[in-house]
């Protein structure tokens, strides 16, 4: 599941993982549309851009864990952002991996599954 | 494949031009009202608005390859973001950093190509020497007239990954070749009066079609210097001599074909400025490596551990430690020896240079680096390490893991089962009356044997399974998060599969089979007891009569 506000990104997001890395996608426009659809989707991987207008990544993510049992899904953040700081609270709030933008669209699959295979050995 | 990527190319310029099309009119929209007066007025929430566009602009631009009006849009965003946090209110420093969004915008859309600043979304400038490839696209033709090595050669290379097609008819090698462009040949050579007309004929059929950039490899019998005189006059890239081992001729052609048959190599950066540290992060992640970045030296143990770099890269300037200090406490450990230790520095003083590869850095780069340099190679050092480390844990005949190495992976395996409360199974296979086969058509078809096992095992338990040579033709399999049943179902496919595969010798044909015995356990039994309990098992096996696979709760 990846949920970002910005289309061109959905739409780069989509062929890098449908196209290139074979991925079974649900792309959300917000956070709300996320919590609609985490149930019916049930995704293995949730990608979440960290600054979403109207409700962010981590607060998309806090909000996810309330409404269902996450378990084992794995989510990854996507920002700009490289402070420090800002990558271990990334981490605090459950957050497995953040990948950084720009990032490459034929190799974010591969990334993907790296950070699954590093978190299921 | 090639048409699957193809389309894939033309939806991402068609992503891209749309892109293109609509980022004029998205730069619009934020900057509709940048006139002094407006920007004046703008209350708290139009300012957030405003920061939340330009920061998605940045994004998407940056992402498409618009790393200028990428950069101004982001120059832009933190200026707002100061703005919002109450730092600083200059009406005239965000006008200025509009101005130069929309300077960047129009000359960025005023460029009629989607041609962009620079092109992240693939790296495609001069790459042919880089690009990591998967072997499940690269496709093998090999020429083999003998069956026996011809059906050793597919099994094995599948097992790695490649797609093989065999032929015995060099005509129809050429003619085939001709049709699909396959990435490498394999010829099995015949030399008579130091020539080989097989060779030869591909050779010129692959020149004469403008198809010379193909790789052909030869395997050789008894072959001296003219014959690879002959071979180097006709383009041969790799010359391997008979009985051909398949980890060998694996190892050449990753050389070849520069691409990469296991998982990613794998690089530690430690810098303790993370930004340049993020930047060589990425660059490496880009070329297909996996990269983690360490910005405290003092948790180098416990990432070396954990994430098991090939390669390490050391920034020689750090507060805490320097990079030589840090080598040299690294390089105290001496399991970590093969793991080389690139230094990232602006030294230009050879002698301090000099004393930094003493205390056991393999290399220098320059800050700041250069792309492609960089990364051939930081490429290029770990792929020369890990074929170092497998050529120390695996063994040669059969590229599975030796005795010592597949025990430590067991132990490994053990512990983790304890850890996630899982099982895990142990197998111990034979094969059957082994003597006999070696006894009747000698050592090299025993040989063939003993490998075309291992391929099979390789290629059916590829994910994670883990196999080993343990001795001379017994294997061990460990199989994690798998029971008996599961891991006896598994074996006796494998056994099925095996008993079917017909060996030669010469004009003779015969088949092999092999015995197993498999135990589960879920973590907390002892290691040697459990290797002892499967042994058992293998030896009920063969009491009761061979080719068959017994767990150690039945017997």
């Amino acid at each position: 599941m990846h949920v970002d506000d910005d289309d061109a990104i959905r739409a780069i997001t989509r062929i890098a993982l449908e196209r290139v890395g074979g991925f079974e996608l649900l792309s959300c426009s917000g956070g709300a549309q996320a919590l609609d659809q985490v149930h019916r989707f049930a995704p293995q991987i949730i990608l979440l851009d960290v600054m979403m207008p109207d409700m962010d990544g981590p607060t998309t993510l806090a909000r996810l864990r309330q409404e269902t049992d996450l378990g084992k899904v794995l989510a990854v953040f996507m920002t700009a952002k490289v402070q420090e700081q800002e990558l271990a609270r990334y981490r605090a709030l459950g957050a497995c991996d953040v990948i950084f933008k720009p990032f490459d669209p034929m190799s974010l699959s591969e990334r993907l599954h790296a950070i699954w295979t590093q978190h299921n050995v | 494949m090639s048409n699957n990527s193809e389309s894939l190319q033309q939806e991402m310029a068609a992503l891209r031009q749309l892109y293109h099309a609509s980022l004029g009119e998205e730069v619009r929209t934020l900057l509709q009202h940048s006139s002094l007066a407006e920007l004046e007025h703008l209350e708290r929430q139009d300012l957030l608005r405003l920061r939340d566009i330009a920061h998605r602009l940045a994004g998407s631009a940056l992402t498409f390859g618009y790393a200028l009006v990428g950069q101004c849009l982001r120059d832009l965003e933190q200026l707002l973001d100061s703005t919002i946090a109450g730092q600083l209110r200059s009406v005239e420093a965000i006008r200025a950093a509009m101005e130069k969004v929309e300077l960047a915008t129009a000359a960025a859309v005023s460029i009629p190509d989607t041609a962009p600043d620079s092109a992240p979304l693939q790296p495609s400038v001069d790459t042919d020497e880089l690009y990591v490839r998967r072997p499940e696209n690269l496709h093998l033709y090999v020429l083999e007239d003998d069956p026996s090595t011809s059906e050793m050669l597919k099994l094995g290379l599948s097992s790695f990954g490649y797609r093989v097609t065999t032929f015995v008819d060099i005509k129809r090698l050429t003619a085939a070749a001709l049709e699909d462009h396959p990435d490498g040949l394999i010829i099995d050579t015949e030399y008579s009066s130091f020539s080989d007309p097989n060779l030869a004929s591909a050779a010129n059929a692959m020149q004469e079609n403008g198809m010379e950039s193909i790789p052909i490899l030869v395997v050789s019998q008894n072959a001296g210097f003219q014959e690879k005189l002959h071979a180097a006059r006709h383009g041969v890239v790799a010359f391997l001599n008979k009985p051909v081992s398949i980890p060998a001729l694996e190892s050449s052609l990753e050389d070849v074909m520069q691409q990469q048959t296991r998982s990613p190599y794998r690089v530690l950066l430690i810098d303790d400025d993370t930004f340049s540290m993020e930047r060589h992060r990425i660059l490496l992640e880009t070329w297909g490596l996996v990269a983690r970045g360490l910005s405290d030296p003092a948790q180098v143990m416990t990432a070396i551990d954990e994430f098991k770099p090939d390669l390490m890269i050391i920034d020689l300037n750090m507060p805490q430690c320097s990079g030589i200090e840090l080598a040299t406490v690294i390089r105290y450990n001496k399991q970590w020896i093969h793991i080389p230790i690139v230094f990232l520095s602006g030294e230009q003083n050879t002698s301090r240079r000099l004393q930094a590869l003493k205390t056991g850095g393999d290399d220098f780069i320059a800050k700041p680096v250069e792309e492609r340099p960089f990364v051939s190679m930081i490429l290029n050092r770990a792929r020369r390490a890990r074929q170092l480390a497998e050529l120390m844990i695996r063994d040669s005949l059969t590229g599975l893991f030796k005795h010592t190495e597949i025990k430590d992976r067991l132990s490994h395996e053990l512990a983790r089962a304890r850890r996630n409360k899982t099982s895990v199974s142990v197998a111990m296979l034979d094969i059957d009356k082994f003597k006999r086969i070696n006894d009747t058509y000698g050592h090299q078809t025993g040989d063939t044997v003993i490998a075309t096992l291992a391929h099979l095992l390789r290629r059916a338990l590829r994910t994670t399974d883990i196999v080993g040579r343990y001795g001379g033709e017994e294997y061990m399999v460990v199989m994690p998060d798998s029971d008996e049943a599961n891991a006896i179902r598994k074996l006796d496919m494998l056994r099925q599969e095996f008993e079917t595969l017909i060996f030669h010798h010469r004009e003779i044909e015969f088949t092999c089979s092999f015995s197993g015995g498999v135990c589960s356990a879920s973590g907390s039994e002892n290691i040697d007891l459990l290797i002892e309990k499967a042994d058992l098992a293998l030896y009920q096996a063969k009491a009761d009569g061979r080719n068959r696979i017994l767990g150690s709760s039945s017997t």
